[in-house]
């Protein structure tokens, strides 16, 4: 057992030698990926970092303070694209154009926190499921953000060029590390947030909102900044998928994917940073990889196209990893309420008391 | 002057006087008992004074100053707290989460402090602050003795403790003015032989002026100061212990007449 021998140890990132191992280890496995793994993986790894941030942005507000949010794709767009446009029309260099871009992300989500004051549950679900689907429009209407056709990403200049100080990168290895080391920021910023004042004050407002008020914490305050903090996340992970895709449209941002990074955090574990990235990275692996080996597995791959093609679909296996997903989201749900976490958790346990 | 002073409260919920035209005074560092049958108002009271409702009339004053038309955060920021009839934790949290939620008003750490809060170790801003009010709340974990479930959360605790977390999140606030909605409802005679004592201590040791409702009798005439005496929203006396006991129309209103 590991023994506190001061407060301080308990808001500690790393409290003791085996956590310290665990993440060296943990570090060394990510910063050394690239090494063995294929390029299209390497996309994949980029596209699940940036879902990581938006999931643990998410989980913010949705695990952590109880408000629902079906537009999160919204904020998304709004950092895909804002990012884009301040660098192509304003010149603004990347690394300030994404914290810009995620900032405007935040201020978007503050003006979605306020009808939130009023709204609850099943209500609230339908104001930011109009609010996401409105950004998708009024995106798509405008031709200085590329209209229906979309944008494309210009290249990933991590310097100032106007400076003429240029360092652009070119690969998506390069990108990798970029996005890693932003991840493994925000991830830990969030994890410190959660166990300081703002974090229990959104903890109080889930639990009992009146109880949190008559104590002191401001609703109006702590409800948009909970809104923010997660609209910026949001806006983060959207700035740098903009530049994993290299282009994107309005249709990007759609409906459905508000709900896929919903399904990722109640998966992952609602109220837990560790559950929204073990949801995020199972539900963006399943969506990107898991149909196209499940089609090239030996014997029943074919068989299993076959059946797909036949019974649910012209296009092959799509449907199929849909009716898997479902079932997946269904399963833990009924099984385990608190997801993936809840799942770690009782290994953890398992192990800590063997052979008990 | 005394410390807290309700002045003609009243409010109407429909048709029904819910309060109606209540005055009462309690000097600083009294304990002040509300009794009355289920029903009769006691706790809107308490809302009133909290600004979770909003009088109809009427005034509530802590030092002079109007409470009435301030937000319950602001109320809570000049120094009243409270525990609630059917406990209102935050039961997803541990113990010690919701006693450290009660030191919010004192504590200043925003945003940007808060996820940086271990970028400079223990010299951090966040992190400073949190371990000097965990000191804080530690005096109030031994004070009320919950120690062995300091780490636990709160959705798994017997109901007399979580009574007693909920007392310690509002000492947890430092109060001026402590309101007590039924602190012993639910609790068995031992604990609630060690309530009293609490009670007492926190008059004593915190300082704190205390707005108790309360349903056992023999609790209420052993610490109470002064008594105020509500049915159906009216006042029906106001005094001490012994007055109170013996008035006609108290003892009408909760033994029916003859």
């Amino acid at each position: 057992m590991d023994m506190k021998r001061e407060y301080y140890e308990d808001i500690e990132l790393i409290g003791s030698g085996v956590v310290l191992f665990w993440s060296a280890v943990l570090l060394l496995f990510l910063f050394t990926l690239p090494l063995y793994v294929p390029n299209y993986h390497i996309y994949l790894l980029n596209v699940i970092i940036v879902h990581v941030i938006l999931a643990v942005g998410l989980n913010i507000l949705v695990g952590y303070t109880g408000q629902i949010s079906l537009g999160h794709a919204g904020f998304f767009a709004i950092g895909a694209y804002g990012t884009v446009f301040l660098m192509t029309h304003f010149h603004v260099p990347f690394i300030l154009a994404l914290p810009l871009a995620a900032f405007i992300a935040a201020f978007f989500g503050f003006i979605l926190g306020l009808p939130a004051l009023r709204l609850e549950g099943p209500y609230l679900a339908i104001a930011t499921l109009g609010f996401g689907l409105a950004i998708m429009h009024v995106i798509g209407t405008w031709d200085i953000f590329g209209g229906r056709m979309g944008l494309h990403a210009p290249p990933l200049d991590l310097g100032i060029p106007q400076m003429g100080f240029s360092w652009v990168l070119g690969s998506d290895v390069s990108m990798y590390y970029l996005i890693l080391v932003i991840g493994i920021i925000m991830v830990v910023g969030a994890i410190n947030l959660m166990k300081t004042r703002i974090g229990r004050a959104f903890v109080a407002i889930r639990d009992s909102d009146i109880a949190a008020e008559v104590m002191g914490v401001n609703l109006t305050i702590y409800k948009t900044l909970a809104f923010a903090v997660s609209a910026f996340y949001a806006g983060i992970a959207g700035g740098l998928f903009g530049f994993v895709c290299g282009f994107f449209d309005p249709f990007t941002f759609n409906m459905i994917l508000s709900i896929i990074f919903l399904v990722m955090v109640v998966v992952g574990g609602l109220g837990s940073i560790l559950g929204a990235i073990m949801g995020a990275t199972l539900i963006t692996y399943l969506q990107y990889d898991l149909l196209k080996n499940v089609s090239e597995a030996p014997y029943v791959g074919e068989f299993l196209t076959n059946i797909s093609r036949k019974w649910f679909t012209v296009i092959g296996l799509e449907n199929v990893g849909g009716i898997a997903l479902g079932l997946i989201m269904i399963g833990i749900v009924i099984f385990e309420p608190l997801g993936m976490y809840g799942v770690w958790i009782r290994i953890k346990k398992y192990w800590m008391t063997w052979p008990f | 002057m005394s410390l807290f002073k309700v002045e003609n409260l009243s409010i109407q919920f429909g048709g029904l006087k819910a309060v109606n035209n209540v005055s009462f005074e309690v000097e600083e560092n009294a304990i002040f008992s509300i009794i009355g049958p289920n029903g009769s108002g006691k706790t809107t009271i308490f809302n009133l004074i909290n600004g979770i409702y909003k009088p109809d009339s009427g005034r509530i004053l802590l030092n002079g100053e109007d409470l009435v038309g301030s937000r319950p955060d602001r109320v809570a920021q000049k120094g009243i707290a409270r525990t609630f009839q059917n406990i209102e934790l935050f039961t997803n949290a541990t113990v010690m989460d919701n006693l450290m939620l009660g030191r919010h008003i004192h504590m200043k750490t925003g945003v940007w402090s808060g996820v940086t809060a271990t970028l400079f170790g223990r010299r951090s801003r966040a992190a400073k602050e949190e371990v000097k009010n965990r000191e804080f709340v530690e005096q109030i974990v031994d004070f009320l003795d919950l120690q062995s479930v300091r780490d636990k959360f709160v959705a798994n605790l017997a109901y007399g403790k979580r009574k007693l977390v909920e007392l310690g999140r509002a000492l947890a606030l430092e109060p001026t003015v402590l309101l007590l909605d039924e602190p012993s409802a639910g609790m068995n005679t031992e604990e609630k032989e060690d309530l009293n004592i609490w009670i007492k201590d926190i008059q004593e040791i915190y300082k704190t002026t205390i707005l108790l409702i309360e349903h056992d009798m023999n609790m209420i005439m052993g610490i109470s100061d002064r008594i105020l005496a509500i049915n159906q929203g009216e006042m029906i006396f106001e005094g001490v212990p012994h007055e109170v006991q013996r008035h006609p129309e108290v003892i009408k209103a909760y033994l029916g007449e003859e």
